[in-house]
């Protein structure tokens, strides 16, 4: 047995048992009343009653389709709604993937640590800063004992020169006064070496001081910096943190209003689907009203003057099976009615369903755009800290400047003491010099003798100074050099920032703008959806109507069908019933009505022993039951298509 | 834009294959049954058909019949959709020359895919021709 064939039957057995109360051998059923064809008022009576029914039908038919066709328009704009929601949903998804949390918030994390990285390398080079100067500070304090190493050096240069006078006192003048110039320039070299090395110390002393006040102004910048671009930083990250949070479940939910407003285009699918019914269902009804119309000629054949016994007897059994056939038809056309009005209920109550979701949801989307105003604050976070990135590079920039006088300070001492060191040098030469050419100038020569000594040693001791000056310098040098490289490259990375943070700021912005502008558009969409399901929901009163005219019908063609059609006059040619039957069934093309007739029909046929003649023979069988099989049908529209 | 002629005496399919087919691009035009089909196929030219078969006055596969005659659609697709489902029904829409036959009721996807298959093949057709 084909599996498919089991609930038919069962469905239909109320039929073969009105069929076999009234086909068994021409015996009525109890209770059974006979067809009134025999008198013309009974006729008119008949012609009336189906007449009445197939305008109830008629009528059912034309109203199914303009409640329908309503039920389209309003399906059709809560579609449109739908789809227009899931777009701003596409929209808020599209948005958020380019412009947020994927793109621009870690975009402007990834700018924070650059920022933060270039504020801890400005913060490395203060450090570095400092420590060369404490490193300074050390070198001139040893330099200061140095000084006072010259000091005593050049203490017994006065001495010299008064035993330089005396000796000289007892030359004659030219040489006296030779050696009294000598003696002099000496004495103003000497004080010109010490006043000069204290002047030039002071001056140092100055330089550094102020370097010292710019190194300690710069700590407390320093320090400030610190503590600000930590507060900043964390700041601004935790804004960009919440506005991830917000965005990434602004996403979500947005992705949660996409899928539920998918789910009330499928729920309106499945009703557009069931609706489409209508077409079959008009059309089988047409036929049923066509049936009745040839029903009715036979009654009128039969009611007319000139009508004979075992006319009305063909006419009474005729009758009697066309509406055991109508009734089976109609019995279809309800049944098909009743099966879209369940899908209908279903698919409207998910629409419905689904639309009260979305409000929900559309509260939560509306929330987290309130939330969304921390795009603002995050912006102003990473101005914030694009001002001290600038102020930190300024700063440097600073230090390096204010290195200049002190580099410069150390050169001009350094040259200035010994070039004053290569003078007192080249005087105690000439002594020399002219002490040997003197005669009986022992005495000056061993005085010469000392002055070249000690400006040996004032020389020696400058040239010590000079070259703790000059690594000084070349420290100071080294340290400004690295500050001008180090402002240089910040100075390019502080452009790239300020271009960044501009992008940064631009998709935030975007984020900030087109956001809300996204949730502006849902919220009203949301409520025109709720109000048009609403409204849908509220038009359709098909059900209540299918319900009323289901239960006149089929009573009407019910009682018809139990009515006794046998009768003890009928012409000859039974076949002629048959035949006529057969044109009823003609009208009846559908798939399904077939497998209503057939199925009637068989279990008739297979009492009655094929009395009947099938109007489209096996095929037509084969045909049907094929239709009938889950197997082929696989319950899948796809089975239903083939491409020729 | 492809140009679809939708043919159908019921206005509510009418209503829903015209919605479903312009949403997914197509620009459609409707006619109520066979005649008022030809008529508008003979006015303009339109790159796919989808036909009813049960029509009040011209129906269907006689449209079909009399279209196919035309030389300019010989090789237009043409798509049965009916509520007619039976084997015979079937082997008929194609004796008459539609390509494709599909039962009702039919959902929206099916309908734009056979339609977008339909054109498809078409054109390659057109394509190996040349």
């Amino acid at each position: 047995m084909i599996p498919g064939w089991l609930p038919k039957v069962a469905v239909f057995g109320r039929l073969r048992l009105i069929c076999r109360s009234f086909e068994l051998d021409g015996h009525l059923a109890v209770g059974a009343r006979a067809l009134p064809v025999g008198s013309i008022s009974g006729c008119q009576t008949l012609v009336q009653e189906y007449t009445a029914q197939k305008q109830i039908l008629l009528s059912l038919a034309a109203g199914l389709e303009s409640e329908f066709l309503d039920l389209g328009t309003r399906l059709r704009d809560i579609l449109r709604k739908s789809k227009a929601v899931q777009k701003e949903c596409g929209g808020v998804n599209k948005l958020l993937s380019e412009q947020g949390d994927g793109a621009a918030i870690q975009f402007s994390l990834q700018l924070l640590k650059k920022a933060e990285d270039l504020v801890m390398a400005s913060h490395d080079h203060y450090a570095f800063v400092l420590e060369v100067f404490k490193k300074l500070a050390s070198e001139l304090r040893e330099i200061e004992s140095r000084q006072k190493q010259l000091r005593c050096t050049l203490r017994p240069l006065p001495l010299i020169s008064i035993q330089f006078r005396i000796q000289a006192s007892a030359l004659d003048a030219v040489t006296r006064e030779a050696f009294l110039n000598l003696t002099s320039e000496i004495n103003t070299l000497s004080q010109e070496v010490e006043q000069a090395v204290e002047r030039q110390f002071q001056e140092l002393a100055q330089v550094q001081a102020t370097s010292c006040w710019l190194m300690a102004e710069l700590s407390e910048t320093i320090a400030l910096h610190h503590e600000k671009i930590s507060l900043s930083l964390q700041s601004c990250r935790n804004q960009l943190a919440t506005m991830g949070q917000a965005l990434c479940q602004c996403d979500e939910v947005s992705r949660d209003l996409s899928s539920q407003s998918a789910g009330i285009q499928k729920g309106v699918n499945l009703v557009i689907m069931a609706l489409q019914c209508q077409d079959s269902t008009c059309q089988k009804i047409q036929h049923v009203g066509q049936a009745i119309d040839e029903m009715v000629s036979h009654l009128q054949a039969a009611s007319s003057p000139s009508s004979q016994p075992e006319m009305e007897g063909d006419v009474r059994q005729f009758l009697a099976r066309a509406n055991v056939i109508q009734l089976s038809q109609v019995e279809a056309v309800f049944t098909q009615l009743q099966d879209a009005a369940g899908q209908i209920s279903k698919g409207i109550e998910g629409v419905e369903k689904q639309a009260n979701a979305l409000t929900g949801q559309t509260l939560t989307l509306g929330k987290n755009a309130v939330e969304s105003s921390v795009v603002e604050r995050s912006i102003l976070g990473m101005r914030d800290i694009l001002t001290i990135v600038t102020s930190c590079v300024f700063n440097v920039h600073r230090v390096g400047v204010a290195l200049e006088p002190l580099k410069s300070k150390f050169i001009q001492c350094r040259e200035q003491i010994s070039v004053l060191a290569h003078r007192v040098r080249m005087a105690a030469l000439n002594a020399q010099i002219y002490a040997i050419g003197v005669e009986q100038g022992a005495a000056l020569e061993v005085l010469a003798e000392q002055t070249r000594g000690i400006s040996d040693l004032i020389l020696s001791d400058v040239s010590i100074i000079a070259d703790q000056l000059r690594d000084l310098s070349a420290a100071v040098e080294d340290m400004r050099q690295r500050l001008v490289d180090f402002c240089q490259l910040s100075r390019q990375e502080e452009i790239l920032l300020i271009e960044e943070v501009k992008l940064a700021e631009s998709k935030l912005e975007q984020v900030r703008i087109e956001l809300p502008r996204h949730l502006e558009m849902i919220c009203p969409l949301q409520k025109e959806l709720i109000v048009l399901t609403q409204q849908a929901t509220a038009s359709i009163s098909f059900p209540a109507r299918i319900a009323h005219v289901s239960s006149v019908s089929l009573g009407f063609f019910q009682r018809h069908a139990q009515m006794d059609g046998s009768t003890t006059h009928l012409t000859n040619d039974s076949q002629l019933i048959d035949q006529r039957l057969n044109q009823l069934r003609q009208n009846y093309t559908m798939a399904h009505e077939h497998e209503v007739h057939e199925e009637v029909t068989n279990s008739v046929s297979a009492e009655q022993g094929d009395k009947e003649v099938l109007l489209d023979g096996n095929q037509a069988k084969v045909s049907a039951r094929s239709e009938l099989d889950p197997a082929r049908k696989g319950g899948d529209l796809g089975a239903n298509i083939e491409l020729f | 834009m492809n140009k679809i002629l939708i043919v159908d005496d019921s206005q509510l399919v009418r209503n829903f294959h015209s919605y479903m087919v312009k949403e997914a691009g197509f620009e459609v035009t409707t006619a109520v049954d066979g005649a008022d089909a030809l008529e508008k196929c003979f006015r303009n030219h339109y790159d796919i058909i989808l036909t009813d078969i049960n029509m009040q006055g011209m129906d269907g596969y006689e449209f079909i019949r009399r279209l196919r005659m035309d030389d300019q659609y010989d090789d237009v697709p043409i798509i049965i959709i009916s509520t007619e489902g039976r084997e015979n029904d079937k082997l008929k829409g194609l004796k008459v020359g539609a390509n494709l036959y599909l039962v009702k009721p039919s959902d929206a996807t099916r309908i734009v895919k056979s339609i977008r298959m339909l054109l498809g093949e078409t054109s390659k057709l057109h394509g190996k021709a040349i």
